[in-house]
C-alpha cells in the first residue's frame, strides 16, 4: 500500500546553514506520528515545509500520491494547529471553527452543521458565541483543534500545541487528543520536544537531531532499542556505559576492566551499552547477570523509590532502589548493582 | 534555558512595579490633568458661557446660527468635505500602511519616518507649496499641457485643491493610525488563515481588514475632526465657495466682533463632533457584535 | 481638534491673553501692534528707534494687526499692546464699541496737527490705497484702465481676485456698474451685490492678507486684482510683471489709536505726537511708499519720491476718499450678507 504522506530526501537550507538535511519519512493513512527532537533539530521546519509555509530546498513531499511542495498552503488541504492557537480574535468560537468552510464557499447550512458537530466533539457547544479572549487556554486549544479538523483535511499538523499549557491541563489534553484522533482517524503529524508526550500519543516517533532523522519507530522500539546514542539519551533516563568490544561480540570491556554482556552483539569496536535505570537491581547478582560496584554520589527519596546516583566503571549511573533500602544508602559507600544481560542494549560508536 | 528565563522574568517585571506603586497614580497624571484643565476645559467653559451670555443672556446666538440658511449650508459643506477627505485618506493610507507594516525592519522604519517627514515643514509653507504645484504655471499644469491639455485644467482655487491640500496634510495621521494596528496583528494569524484554506484575498478581507478596523476608525476620527476645524488650507487654495465653519467663526470674531455668535458656532461644531464620535462608537460596537 | 481650532480662533483673542506675559511693569516700555514687513521696517527706523533715543522708552512689537484682539484686551483688561493703527471703518467701529482712548488736550497738542488730524479717537498717520493691478504677462500694460474693464469678462477672460472685506470691494463694484465716483456713498448694497454677481464666476479668491494677494498677482494666478498698492510695489521690486493702475483707487487713511484703559496711555500719546511730526512722517512714508496724512510732510519729499504715493496730488482725479462713517455703518450687515452670498 502506498504511504499517505511521503517525505523524499527533503532538505531546507537558509544560505549556508542547513536546517533540514535529506529527511525521508513515510506515514500511513490514519497514523499518528510525532516528530521529536530538541529545539533547532529541524522538526518544526519539516512541519512547516509539509504545511507549505516554508519552501523546500531539495527533495519532494507527496501527499495522497501527488506532489505538493509547489502548492501554496491554502491549496494543500492540510489542517494545522499552531503553538499559540492562532485563533482569530475578532471572530466568535463558531466563526473561527467555520472559517475553513466559509473560505471554501460551503453552504451556510452545511457550515452550521459541521461547526455544531465539532463543537460537540471538543465539548464547547456552550461557548459557541464567545470570543477567544473569553476562553481559558485549554478551551482555546480545543477551538484550534476543531478548526483544524472541521474541513476534513488530508493531514493534521500540530506544532507543539500543548507546550503553553500547565501540567494538569496538558495531560488532560493529551487524553483528549488520543480520543479525537481515534474518533476522526485523520493522519496526524505532531511536533514536540517532550519525549513523554511523544511516547504517550504516537503510533510512531521520528527522532530528529541536527536536521536529520536519527530513528523512526514505535515508542517501545525507540525506547528499548535506540539506534543511536542520541536517541538513547534523549528518550527516557539512560545509563550509557562506554567501552570497547571484547573477543566475543556481545561483550563490552570497560576501561576499568569490567566485562559486560549485552543482549545482542555489538556492531562497532568502540561501543557502548544502554541499560535503563529501572532495569538495574541492588544486591547479589544471579548467575550470568552483569554486575558493578556503584559508588553512591547522592540519594533522593521520590516516594515510590529511592533515586540513587553515583559512578561505576567510570560512568555516571542512576537507578531506582526500593524505599526499604533507604536507611542503608549512604553517600560515598559502595553498592552492588546488577542487571540481566538481555537488558543491556548495544549502542554504536559515538561518532555516529 | 527556557525555565531559567521564565524563572527570571517575573522578578524583573515585579521590581519596577513595586517601586512605582510608592507613587499614587493620581499624582502621576496630575500634571496632565492640570494642564488639560487650564488650557482646555477652562477656555471651553468660557466659550460655552460666552455663547449663552453675549451680548445678552439667552439662546439667541444658537437660534441665529440654526436659523440662518447660509450658516447651515456651511456646516453641511464642512461636514461633506470632511467626510470626503476622510474617505480619500483611508483609500490612500491603507495600502501604504499595509506595505510599511509588511516591509518591517529598516525599510519600514525609513518609510514610516518619510511619512512623518512633512510634519517638520510648516503647515503654512506646505499649503503655499500647493499654490505653486497646482498653479497655472506649476508642474501639474505643465504636465497636462505636455499631454495635450491646453489650456490645462484649472486646479488652484477649486474644491479639488482644498481636498488635495487637506488630504496631504492629514494623510500621515491616517497612515500612522492604521499602521500601528496592522503592525500589531500577529503574523501567525495570516499563516493560520492560509493554512486553513483562505486565499490571499480572503485572508485580507476576513482577517486583516476586520482586525485593522480599529486603526481605520481611530484614523478616520482624527482626520475627520481635524477636517472640521480646517481653515487655512481651504481659504488659501480652495474654491471661494468652500467656506469652512472655522473660517466662518474667524469672520464672526475678526470682522464682526460677534463673540457670542462665534462661541455658539464653536459649541455647535463641538456638538457635531461629539455626535459623530457617538455614532462611530455605536457603529464600532455593533460591528463587534456582528463580526 | 475642531474644538481646538474654534477655541484658538475665539480665545486666542480672549484666553490667549491670559497666557501672554502680563504687562505689569509700568517701566519704560510701549507695546505697539505692527503690520510687519515694509511697515515695520520703516516704522522701526524712522519712528521707534528715534523715539527710544529721545525718551529712553523702549518700543516692543506685537505682531498681527487684529481688530478682535483690541476688543478682547479691553474686555479682559489684559493688554498685549498699547498702540495700534487702524483704518477708517475699523476706527469708527472701535469708537462705537468704546475700545479706544480719547485724545485730550492734556495728552495731545492739537495745534501741531492738521485740522482733520484727529478722527474718531484716532490720530492720522498715513494713507494707503487699494488699486486695480494687472499681471502684464498676458495683458499689455495700459490696456485695463478701470473697474468696468475688470468686470468685462468677455473682453478680458481669466481669473481675478478681490478683497474679502467689502469696505474696498463695494466701491469697485459700484464703479463697475456705472455709479459716478461722487455717488458711491452712501453705498447701495443691493446694487453692489448685483454688480458682484456678474464678476463672481471669474473670482478665484477673496483674499484676506496682503501677502496672499501679492502672490496671486505676481504668480499670474489671476490676471487682475483689487489690491493694496504697497503689495504691488513689493511685487514689482521682486521683478514680477505687474502694473499698478492709478485710476479709480480708494484711499484709506490709517490712524494711531491707544487701547482704552491701558496704564501706559500717557506714554502712548507721547509717542504718537512724536510720530506724526511732518518731517518724521515724511521719512516713514518715503520708505514705506505710503501717502503722508499731513500734507505738510510733502515739504520733505521730492517729486520722484511721490511717484507711488496714493496722496500724490497728480493722482487726485482718480482717487476715491473713503467715507469711514458711511462704510462703518454698514460693515456688519455687509459682512453677514457676503458670507451667505459667497457660498451660493
Amino acid at each position: 500500500m502506498r504511504p499517505h504522506l511521503e517525505l523524499i530526501d527533503v532538505s531546507k537550507r537558509y544560505g549556508a546553514t542547513a536546517a533540514v538535511q535529506g529527511v525521508s519519512l513515510s506515514v500511513a493513512e490514519g497514523e499518528f506520528i510525532s516528530l521529536l527532537g530538541p529545539s533547532g533539530s529541524g522538526k518544526t521546519t519539516t512541519l512547516m515545509m509539509i504545511a507549505g509555509f516554508e519552501s523546500v530546498s531539495g527533495g519532494h513531499i507527496r501527499l495522497g500520491g501527488t506532489t505538493v511542495e509547489e502548492l501554496p498552503p491554502h491549496e494543500r488541504n492540510i489542517g494545522m494547529m499552531f503553538q499559540n492557537y492562532a485563533l482569530f480574535p475578532h471572530m466568535t468560537v463558531a466563526q473561527n471553527i467555520g472559517f475553513p468552510l466559509k473560505v471554501r464557499h460551503r453552504p451556510k447550512s452545511e457550515i452550521k452543521a459541521a461547526v455544531d458537530r465539532y463543537l460537540e466533539m471538543v465539548g464547547l457547544s456552550a461557548h459557541a458565541h464567545k470570543r477567544p479572549a473569553q476562553l481559558s487556554g485549554g478551551q482555546q486549544q480545543r477551538v484550534a483543534l476543531a478548526r483544524a479538523l472541521v474541513f476534513e483535511p488530508r493531514l493534521l499538523l500540530l506544532d507543539e500545541p500543548l507546550s503553553a499549557l500547565d501540567k494538569n491541563l496538558r495531560e488532560q489534553m493529551q487524553q483528549e487528543l488520543r480520543r479525537i484522533h481515534r474518533q476522526v482517524g485523520v493522519t496526524t503529524i505532531y511536533v514536540t520536544h517532550d519525549q513523554g508526550e511523544a511516547m504517550m500519543l504516537s503510533d510512531r516517533i521520528a527522532v530528529f537531531n541536527h536536521g536529520r532523522i536519527e530513528q523512526v519507530g514505535r515508542p517501545d522500539e525507540v525506547y528499548e532499542r535506540p539506534a543511536t546514542r542520541f536517541t538513547a539519551s534523549f528518550i527516557g533516563d539512560s545509563n550509557i556505559i562506554a567501552g570497547r568490544r571484547g573477543e566475543a561480540a556481545d561483550i563490552l570491556l570497560t576501561a576499568d576492566g569490567n566485562a559486560l554482556r549485552c543482549g545482542s552483539p555489538l556492531a562497532d569496536a568502540q561501543a557502548a551499552l544502554l541499560v535503563r535505570p529501572e532495569k538495574l537491581h541492588v544486591g547479589d547478582a544471579p548467575e550470568g547477570a552483569n554486575r558493578l560496584s556503584l559508588k553512591i554520589g547522592g540519594v533522593v527519596n521520590i516516594g515510590v523509590a529511592a533515586m540513587v546516583t553515583g559512578s561505576a566503571a567510570g560512568q555516571e549511573i542512576c537507578l531506582r532502589a526500593p524505599v526499604s533500602l533507604l536507611p542503608s544508602l549512604r553517600e560515598g559507600e559502595t553498592l552492588p548493582v546488577w542487571w540481566h544481560a538481555a537488558d543491556g542494549w548495544p549502542l554504536p560508536s559515538p561518532q555516529e | 534555558m527556557s525555565a531559567a528565563l521564565t524563572g527570571l522574568r517575573p522578578e524583573a517585571a515585579h521590581r519596577p512595579r513595586t517601586r512605582l506603586r510608592a507613587v499614587p497614580t493620581w499624582l502621576l497624571i496630575a500634571p496632565a490633568l492640570l494642564y488639560m484643565g487650564v488650557v482646555f476645559l477652562l477656555p471651553l467653559a468660557n466659550t460655552a458661557w460666552v455663547s449663552f451670555s453675549d451680548p445678552m443672556p439667552g439662546l439667541h446666538n444658537y437660534i441665529e446660527v440654526l436659523t440662518t440658511p447660509a450658516y447651515l449650508r456651511i456646516y453641511r459643506n464642512t461636514t461633506l468635505m470632511a467626510l470626503l477627505v476622510t474617505g480619500i485618506c483611508i483609500v490612500m493610507a491603507y495600502p501604504l500602511a499595509l506595505y510599511i507594516a509588511r516591509a518591517g525592519g529598516a525599510v519600514g522604519a525609513v518609510l514610516l519616518a518619510a511619512t512623518g517627514l512633512s510634519f517638520w515643514i510648516s503647515f503654512l509653507v506646505r499649503t503655499y507649496a500647493w499654490t505653486v504645484i497646482l498653479g497655472s504655471r506649476g508642474p501639474v499644469s505643465q504636465v497636462a499641457r505636455w499631454m495635450g491639455y491646453d489650456p490645462p485644467p484649472v486646479l488652484l482655487f477649486t474644491s479639488a485643491a482644498s481636498i488635495i491640500g487637506m488630504t496631504h496634510i492629514l494623510l500621515p495621521f491616517m497612515v500612522l493610525s492604521i499602521y500601528v494596528v496592522l503592525a500589531r496583528i500577529d503574523p501567525v494569524l495570516l499563516r493560520a488563515a492560509s493554512g486553513l484554506g483562505a486565499t490571499r484575498g480572503q485572508t485580507f478581507r476576513q482577517v486583516v481588514l476586520p482586525l485593522s478596523m480599529p486603526g481605520i476608525i481611530s484614523g478616520s476620527l482624527l482626520v475627520f475632526v481635524f477636517c472640521l476645524g480646517f481653515y487655512v488650507t481651504p481659504a488659501l487654495i480652495g474654491s471661494p465657495r468652500d467656506l469652512m465653519v472655522a473660517s466662518l467663526i474667524a469672520t464672526q470674531i475678526e470682522d464682526l466682533l460677534a463673540f457670542g455668535t462665534a462661541s455658539a458656532m464653536a459649541m455647535l461644531l463641538l456638538g457635531a463632533t461629539l455626535l459623530m464620535l457617538a455614532v462611530y462608537d455605536r457603529a464600532l460596537g455593533l460591528a463587534n457584535l456582528m463580526k | 481638534m475642531t474644538i481646538l481650532t474654534a477655541r484658538r480662533t475665539l480665545l486666542g483673542a480672549t484666553a490667549g491673553m491670559l497666557a501672554a506675559p502680563a504687562l505689569k511693569a509700568q517701566g519704560r516700555f510701549l507695546y505697539i501692534n505692527s503690520w510687519g514687513g515694509t511697515w515695520e521696517r520703516a516704522a522701526r527706523q524712522h519712528l521707534f528707534d528715534p523715539f527710544t533715543a529721545k525718551t529712553g522708552i523702549e518700543i516692543r512689537i506685537t505682531s498681527g494687526v487684529n481688530f478682535a484682539k483690541l476688543a478682547a484686551q479691553v474686555r479682559t483688561g489684559n493688554y498685549e499692546y498699547d498702540i495700534s493703527t487702524l483704518g477708517g471703518p475699523s476706527l469708527v467701529q472701535a469708537e462705537q464699541s468704546n475700545l479706544t482712548e480719547r485724545p485730550t488736550d492734556q495728552t495731545i497738542d492739537r495745534g501741531k496737527l492738521p485740522s482733520d488730524g484727529i478722527f474718531a479717537n484716532g490720530i492720522g498717520n498715513h494713507a494707503y490705497s487699494t488699486n486695480l493691478a494687472v499681471n502684464t504677462r498676458n495683458l499689455p500694460a495700459g490696456e485695463v484702465r478701470d473697474w468696468r474693464d475688470f468686470w468685462n469678462l468677455q473682453k478680458y477672460p481669466g481669473r481675478r481676485a478681490l478683497p474679502r472685506s467689502m469696505q474696498w470691494t463695494f466701491p469697485f463694484a459700484l464703479l463697475a456698474d456705472g455709479v459716478a465716483k461722487e455717488n458711491i456713498y452712501p453705498i447701495d448694497m443691493d446694487r453692489a451685490f448685483r454688480s458682484l454677481d456678474k464678476v463672481k464666476p471669474a473670482i478665484a479668491s477673496w483674499w484676506t492678507q496682503g501677502g496672499q494677494a501679492q502672490q496671486l498677482l505676481a504668480d499670474g494666478e489671476v490676471q487682475m486684482i483689487g489690491i493694496w498698492h504697497a503689495n504691488v510695489l513689493s511685487a514689482k521690486r521682486n521683478g514680477a510683471p505687474v502694473e499698478l493702475v492709478w485710476n479709480q483707487f480708494t484711499v484709506d487713511r490709517t490712524y494711531w489709536v491707544v487701547s482704552r484703559g491701558t496704564p501706559r496711555a500717557a506714554m502712548a500719546f507721547e509717542f504718537i505726537q512724536f510720530a506724526v511730526e511732518p518731517e518724521r512722517m515724511a521719512r516713514f512714508c518715503i520708505d514705506g511708499q505710503y501717502g503722508p496724512f499731513d500734507t505738510r510732510a510733502f515739504n520733505w519729499i521730492n517729486e520722484e519720491q511721490t511717484k507711488d504715493m496714493p496722496t500724490n496730488p497728480a493722482y487726485a482725479a482718480g482717487a476715491i476718499e473713503h467715507e469711514p462713517r458711511s462704510i462703518g455703518a454698514i460693515m456688519t450687515a455687509a459682512t453677514r450678507r457676503f458670507e451667505a452670498w459667497q457660498i451660493q
